[in-house]
């Protein structure tokens, strides 16, 4: 698998560099104006990279060369789940020294525990949600599908968030207890998301 | 063991359909697949790769089925296939550098001699690369990790005449080791009539033939005379036959030949013709 991740590596370096230093300049924001909206987006960006990765694989027919290689159509698959994992908790482990050392942590009303809760649900969930269809469909309709449920998801969390508004229901008092759903929820995803995605793309012809 | 035993393979697609093909590749040889286009060589090479399910039959390589364990067999198969695709971000020196990590038996020192021998720039993109150099980086990736068996899916096309000439005696310099084969797909049927021991012909998803090459050589002839004696042999004796200002000339069975017509041998490109011809 070492291959593969250092495949992706190279073509995160050569094709995705622009992207990269975008989302590290976005992040630079977070540090001077204290808006937490500056962990959100960097690590989204990053998250989002293995499916971009992919999309350039497919132009350049690499996913049919590679299934002549030594590798099964699960590793290929688990290849992409770990370098999604590796991008954002890199990413994040950057932002926690970094916002650390500079005190934008403290002006974000945010600890280093809070910051990875937001990572890996900013980071992961939304990957998670496309990859599954890029292996089964190609990336073209996975983006359309990505698209799609983000927009789904949308529609019903404002409908939902706005008749709770309505009816006066505000946040419950104990809200704090259920801090581990936010570490577990991604992870979960995570894991369903890969299993599906090794059953999609090992029943593909490619 | 034989390097590839293919036993009923068949795969339906809308308009086409690999119908029951069967043959084996012994340990040691070369076998090449010739037919027109879309005759399913493609199909059959992808089948045995297992980039496609097949509907009915089975496949062993290297003794082993193609649906167990399939990413451990694969380390002694080198493919080249007709379209090569590294990322195109990747250098030649990248592709190594992932190669290593991805081939247990891989050998850099025979992979920077291939990239040498093939000219192939150290640092380009594989994106700036022609077609020929495409194959050429594809050929020294699959020869470099030591593979027992290589699979060829039209790999010699593309390459200038000089290149494919040294291409091809490459592949002849691998088969000197008894335990090496190669499979090889290419309409290029010079390159097949050079290299191979056994021919198979593929003529609309169905396998004509699979023999070796010398003796279906040695069944066939051309026999030349007037269009008359042509015209007198038995017509389902001729499997094809040219008429010209200059003569005329037919290809048939060797003991079909008549006495006192001028025989002589026919090469792999007038037999595969003759075939094609015959059949449609």
């Amino acid at each position: 698998m070492s291959g593969l991740l250092l495949k992706d590596f190279y073509i995160l370096m050569k094709d995705c560099r622009m992207n990269v230093i975008i989302a590290l300049g976005f992040s630079l924001f977070g540090v001077f104006n204290g808006n937490p909206f500056w962990v959100v987006w960097p690590v989204l960006m990053c998250g989002l990279m293995p499916g971009s990765i992919m999309g350039l694989e497919e132009q350049s027919g690499w996913l049919a060369y590679a299934d002549t290689m030594p590798w099964s159509r699960k590793t290929v698959v688990t290849a992409k789940y770990v370098f999604l994992l590796l991008m954002v908790l890199g990413v994040t482990a950057l932002l926690a020294v970094v916002y650390t050392l500079t005190g934008a942590l403290v002006k974000m009303e945010m600890t280093i525990p809070d910051l990875f809760a937001i990572s890996l649900i900013i980071g992961i969930v939304p990957s998670c949600v496309m990859l599954p269809v890029n292996f089964k469909m190609g990336t073209v309709k996975g983006r359309l599908w990505y698209f799609a449920a983000i927009a789904l998801a949308a529609g019903i969390g404002g409908g939902v968030g706005a008749l709770l508004i309505d009816k006066g229901v505000g946040m419950p008092q104990n809200a704090g207890d259920f801090y581990w759903v936010l570490f577990v929820l991604p992870v979960a995803v995570l894991a369903v998301s890969w299993l599906l995605a090794v059953k999609f793309y090992e029943k593909r012809e490619l | 063991m034989n390097a590839i035993e293919i036993h009923n393979l068949t795969k339906h697609y809308d308009g086409f359909s690999l119908d029951n093909v069967s043959f084996t590749l012994p340990m040691g040889c070369i076998l090449g697949l010739a037919g027109e286009n879309g005759a399913g060589k493609s199909t059959t090479i992808r089948c045995i790769l297992n980039a496609i399910r097949p509907d009915a039959g089975d496949i062993h390589v290297l003794g082993k089925s193609n649906q167990t364990d399939f990413a451990k067999t694969k380390e002694d198969i080198g493919v080249v296939l007709d379209n090569v695709s590294f990322p195109n971000g990747l250098t030649t020196r990248q592709v190594g550098k992932v190669m290593s990590k991805t081939y247990r038996q891989w050998n850099a020192d025979l992979f920077e001699q291939y990239r040498k021998r093939f000219d192939l720039p150290e640092s380009k993109c594989f994106r700036d690369f022609s077609r020929g150099m495409k194959m050429k980086l594809g050929i020294a990736v699959a020869m470099s990790h030591d593979p027992k068996l290589l699979i060829l899916d039209e790999a010699t096309s593309g390459l200038d005449p000089v290149i494919r000439d040294e291409v091809v005696e490459l592949f002849y310099e691998f088969t000197r080791d008894e335990q090496h084969s190669i499979l090889i797909s290419s309409h290029i049927l010079s390159d097949l009539e050079k290299l191979c021991d056994y021919i198979a012909f593929l003529q609309k998803g169905k396998l004509l033939l699979c023999e070796e090459k010398d003796e279906l050589l040695s069944r066939y002839c051309m026999v030349q005379g007037s269009p008359e004696e042509i015209r007198a042999i038995e017509p389902a004796k001729v499997l094809s036959e040219k008429h010209t200002v200059y003569g005329a000339s037919a290809i048939l069975r060797r003991e079909d030949a008549p006495r006192g017509l001028q025989t002589s041998s026919i090469g792999m490109e007038e037999l595969f013709i003759a075939m094609v011809k015959g059949e449609h």
